[in-house]
C-alpha cells in the first residue's frame, strides 16, 4: 500500500473511532440500558426477595 | 431466588467513563503519529507501528465500555495496558544504538496511564507511569537523547499522568462510597418501610375488622329486630371485605383528592368538597391508604352518629411534602374524652391509623358544637446526603502530585540557568509559582474564596508574563508555561471551573503577545502553549464531566431507593394483610356465611356471634390480657353468653408487672354470669389491673 494511502486510511479509521467513542461518552454519561430495558442505573441495588 | 448486582453502579460508570477518556486520548495520539511522519517525508519508524497497534488496543477497551461488565473491562484494560508496555520494551530493544530520535508518541503515557487505572486502580496507573518515565528515560540515555526540551516534554507528560490518574482515583473512590452508602441507605430504607408496610397493614385490617365485620356481628349478636335481608346484606359485605384485604391491593389509579372526594360524595351526597394543593402525587402507598381510610371513617362517624340534617364540609389540601384533610360537621358533637374504652372508630380506625403512617390527628368536639377531625402528615426531611469524597484518597494523590511537581519543576528550573538570558529567571519563576500553588493548598476550604483564587492567578499570571519577557522564546526555555498550567489545574480541580478557563486564556494571550512581540515564528508560539491549554481543558473537562456523572449518579441511586422503599412497603403490607385476613376468616367467616345466608337466626347463632365478636374485639384492644389463660376463660365465658369486654390501656407504664394477673382474671371471668371487663391499668392508677364482673370491681397488683 502507498502511503498517502495508508495515511488516509489511517486517518480515517481514527476518525470513525473517534466518533464511536463520542457516542459512548455521551451514553455512559446518559445511563445505559439493559437488554430487558431496565435502566442500568435504577436497577435495585440490593437483593430483593422474588 | 434473589437478583442483585455485583460491583457498584457508579465505581462501573466511573471505570468506563475514563476507558472511553483514555481511548479518545489514544484515538488522538494515533492520528498524531502518520501527521507528524508526514512531516519528516512519510517515514514511519516501525516503532511506531507497534505503538499504533497498543493504542488500538486501548481505543478497542473505551468502545467496549459501555456494555462491558466490571470484570470484562478490567481484563480489556488490562491486555491493553500490558501491550503497551511491551511496545515500550520492544522500542527500547528495537532503536537502541540507532541514530534514530525518541519517536514522541512513546513519551504520551497518559492513555496508558489511565488505562491502568481502569485495569487495576491508582496503584496500577502510578505504576505504569513510572514504568514510562523509566523507560523514556533509559532510552534516551542508549539513543544519546539527553536534552533540555527531551527533559521538560517528558516531566511535563509525566505530570499529566499522574494528575490524570489521581483525578481518576479521587473519582473511583467516591464511586465506591456512594455504592455502599446507598446499598447501606437503601437496605435500612426497605427494612423501615417494611416495618410501616406491616403497621399500616396491621391498622387497614383494624379498620376492616371495625368498620365491616364487629358492626355486623354486634347487630346479630344483639337481638335488635333488624330487617334480616339488610343484615345478610351486610354481613355479605362483611365477608366481600375480608376476602379483598386478603387480596391487598394498594395501587391507586387517580390523585388522591379525587379519590377522597369521589368517595365522600358517594356517602353523603349533599357535602361541600374543597380540593388545593398539586395532588401530592409522590404521596406514599400507606399514608395514602392511611389517610383515605381516616377520612372516610370520620365522615361515616359523622352520618351515625351526627343526627339528622347535619351539614359536611371536607376540604383536602395536598401538596408533594404535605397533605391536610378536614372533616367537619354541625353535628351534635360528643366529649372526645367522654368516649367509652370500647368504642373504637375514633381511636383504632381514625387516630392510630393516621399515626402508623407518621400522621398526625386530631379530634375537636364538644357536646352540641360539632365535629372536626384533622388530619395531617408531612414528609419525613431528608436524609443528609453521603460525603463520597475519599479524604485518604484525595490527601494521597495531592501528596503524590505535589511533590512529583517540585521534583520535577524545579530540576527543569535548574536545568534551565545555563540558557537563560539571566540565570536567576527560572529559580525566580519556579519560586513564584510554587508559592501560588502553596497559597491554593492552604485553603481552609475545598473550594477557594475569590480572594484567594484571585492571588494565586494573579501571581500565577505576573510570573508567566516576567518570565517571558526575560526568557529566550523557545519551547524549552518556555517550560513555566505548562507548569504555570498545572497551577490552574489544581484550580480546576477544586471546582472552579472558570477561574481555571479564564487563567488559561489570559495565559495564552500573555504568551502569544510575548511570542508576537519578539517575532516568534507561529510554530514556536504553537508548540510553547499547546500543552499548556490541552492540560487546562483535559482537567476542566474531566472534572465536569466527572462531576455530573456523580450528581445523576446520585439522582439515579436515590431513585434506586426509593423504588426499593416501595418494594419492601409492598411486599411487608402484602404479607401482613395476608396474615391477618387469613385469621379474620377462620375466626368470623363461619357465622358471617351463616348470617348472609339468610333464615332466622338462633340463639346459638346469636352467642357464636357475639362469642367471635369478642374474640376479634380482643386482638384489637385486649393487647397484654390476650394470654391464653385469659382467651380461654373469656371464650367460655362469651359461649356461656357472658359480654366480655377485654382491656389494656396500660401503654408504657414503667412499673407493669403482669406475673398473676391472667391466672387472677381467669379465675373472676368463669364466675361471671351477665357482663365482664378486665382491664390493664395506666399509670398513676396505683393497681396493675382492675375486673368489673357482675357490677362488683376488684382491682389487682399495686
Amino acid at each position: 500500500m502507498d502511503p498517502i494511502t495508508l495515511l488516509i486510511v489511517l486517518l480515517g479509521a481514527c476518525a470513525v473511532v473517534l466518533v464511536l467513542l463520542v457516542i459512548s461518552l455521551v451514553r455512559v454519561l446518559r445511563g445505559t440500558r439493559r437488554r430487558d430495558g431496565v435502566d442500568d442505573d435504577t436497577a435495585p441495588t440490593v437483593p430483593r426477595p422474588r | 431466588m434473589t437478583e442483585t448486582v455485583a460491583g457498584g453502579r457508579a465505581e462501573l460508570r466511573a471505570r468506563r467513563l475514563f476507558a472511553i477518556v483514555a481511548a479518545l486520548i489514544a484515538t488522538i495520539l494515533a492520528a498524531f503519529t502518520p501527521l507528524t511522519a508526514l512531516q519528516r517525508g512519510l517515514v514511519v519508524h516501525q516503532s511506531e507501528l507497534w505503538m499504533l497497534g497498543a493504542l488500538a488496543l486501548i481505543a478497542l477497551t473505551g468502545l467496549a465500555a459501555p456494555r462491558a461488565s466490571a470484570r470484562t473491562l478490567r481484563i480489556m484494560a488490562g491486555v491493553a495496558v500490558a501491550g503497551w508496555v511491551l511496545v515500550q520494551v520492544a522500542t527500547l530493544w528495537q532503536t537502541a544504538g540507532q541514530a534514530v530520535l525518541t519517536p514522541w508518541v512513546i513519551t504520551a503515557s497518559a492513555a496508558a496511564v489511565i488505562t491502568g487505572l481502569v485495569a487495576g486502580g491508582v496503584a496500577l496507573a502510578w505504576g505504569v507511569q513510572l514504568v514510562a518515565s523509566v523507560l523514556v528515560l533509559v532510552h534516551r540515555t542508549l539513543l544519546g537523547d539527553i536534552t533540555f526540551a527531551g527533559w521538560v516534554n517528558d516531566t511535563q507528560a509525566m505530570l499529566i499522568g499522574i494528575v490524570v490518574a489521581a483525578i481518576g482515583a479521587i473519582t473511583l473512590a467516591s464511586g465506591r462510597r456512594l455504592d455502599a452508602a446507598t446499598a447501606e441507605r437503601a437496605a435500612a430504607a426497605a427494612a423501615a418501610a417494611s416495618a410501616r408496610g406491616r403497621l399500616a397493614a396491621r391498622s387497614r385490617a383494624a379498620a376492616v375488622v371495625h368498620d365491616d365485620v364487629l358492626a355486623t356481628l354486634t347487630l346479630a349478636g344483639s337481638g335488635l329486630p333488624i330487617p334480616r335481608d339488610l343484615l345478610a346484606a351486610q354481613a355479605a359485605r362483611a365477608e366481600g371485605s375480608v376476602r379483598e384485604l386478603a387480596a391487598g391491593t394498594f395501587a391507586p389509579t387517580e390523585p388522591f383528592p379525587a379519590e377522597l372526594a369521589a368517595e365522600v360524595a358517594r356517602r353523603d351526597p349533599a357535602a361541600r368538597i374543597e380540593a388545593a394543593g398539586d395532588g401530592a402525587a409522590g404521596l406514599p402507598d400507606d399514608v395514602r391508604a392511611a389517610l383515605l381510610g381516616a377520612a372516610l371513617q370520620a365522615v361515616d362517624n359523622s352520618i351515625r352518629h351526627a343526627g339528622p340534617g347535619t351539614r359536611r364540609h371536607l376540604v383536602v389540601v395536598a401538596r408533594a411534602d404535605a397533605v391536610t384533610v378536614t372533616v367537619t360537621d354541625d353535628g351534635v358533637g360528643f366529649d372526645p374524652a367522654a368516649l367509652p374504652a370500647d368504642r373504637l372508630g375514633v381511636r383504632v380506625s381514625i387516630v392510630e391509623r393516621v399515626r402508623d403512617a407518621g400522621g398526625v390527628a386530631e379530634v375537636d368536639s364538644r357536646p352540641g358544637g360539632g365535629t372536626s377531625i384533622r388530619l395531617t402528615w408531612t414528609a419525613p426531611p431528608e436524609p443528609p446526603k453521603p460525603d463520597t469524597t475519599d479524604p485518604r484518597m484525595l490527601r494521597l494523590g495531592v501528596a503524590v502530585i505535589a511533590v512529583v511537581f517540585t521534583v520535577t519543576q524545579l530540576a527543569v528550573a535548574i536545568l534551565a540557568v545555563p540558557t537563560a538570558r539571566f540565570w536567576w529567571v527560572p529559580l525566580a519563576v519556579c519560586v513564584g509559582l510554587f508559592t501560588a500553588t502553596e497559597v491554593l493548598r492552604r485553603s481552609p476550604t475545598a473550594v477557594p474564596s475569590r480572594g484567594r483564587l484571585a492571588a494565586v492567578t494573579g501571581l500565577t499570571l505576573v510570573v508567566v508574563a516576567v518570565g517571558a519577557v526575560l526568557s529566550p522564546f523557545t519551547y524549552a526555555d518556555l517550560w513555566f508555561v505548562t507548569t504555570a498550567a498545572f497551577v490552574f489545574v489544581a484550580v480546576a480541580v477544586r471546582g472552579c471551573l472558570r477561574w481555571a478557563l479564564a487563567g488559561a486564556a489570559v495565559l495564552l494571550v500573555i504568551v502569544v503577545a510575548v511570542g508576537v512581540s519578539v517575532g516568534a515564528s507561529p510554530a514556536t508560539v504553537a508548540m510553547s502553549t499547546a500543552r499548556a491549554v490541552v492540560v487546562v481543558l483535559l482537567a476542566v473537562g474531566l472534572t465536569r464531566v466527572v462531576a455530573g456523572m456523580q450528581a445523576r449518579t446520585a439522582r439515579l441511586q436515590e431513585r434506586a431507593v426509593r423504588d426499593e422503599e416501595r418494594a419492601a412497603w409492598d411486599a411487608a403490607a402484602r404479607d401482613e394483610l395476608g396474615d391477618r385476613a387469613a385469621r379474620v376468616a377462620e375466626h368470623a367467616g363461619p357465622i358471617l356465611r351463616r348470617i348472609a345466608a339468610g333464615g332466622e337466626l338462633t340463639d346459638v347463632d346469636r352467642r357464636a356471634a357475639l362469642a367471635v365478636q369478642g374474640g376479634l374485639r380482643d386482638e384489637l384492644r385486649a393487647g397484654r390480657l390476650a394470654t391464653p389463660a385469659v382467651a380461654e376463660a373469656a371464650a367460655c365465658a362469651r359461649a356461656r353468653g357472658v359480654d366480655v369486654l377485654l382491656l389494656d390501656d396500660a401503654g408504657d407504664r414503667p412499673d407493669l408487672d403482669l406475673d398473676g394477673v391472667d391466672a387472677w382474671l381467669a379465675a373472676l371471668l368463669e364466675t361471671a354470669r351477665v357482663r365482664a371487663v378486665g382491664r390493664l391499668l395506666p399509670a398513676g392508677r396505683g393497681a396493675t389491673a382492675s375486673a368489673t364482673v357482675d357490677g362488683e370491681t376488684t382491682d389487682f397488683g399495686g
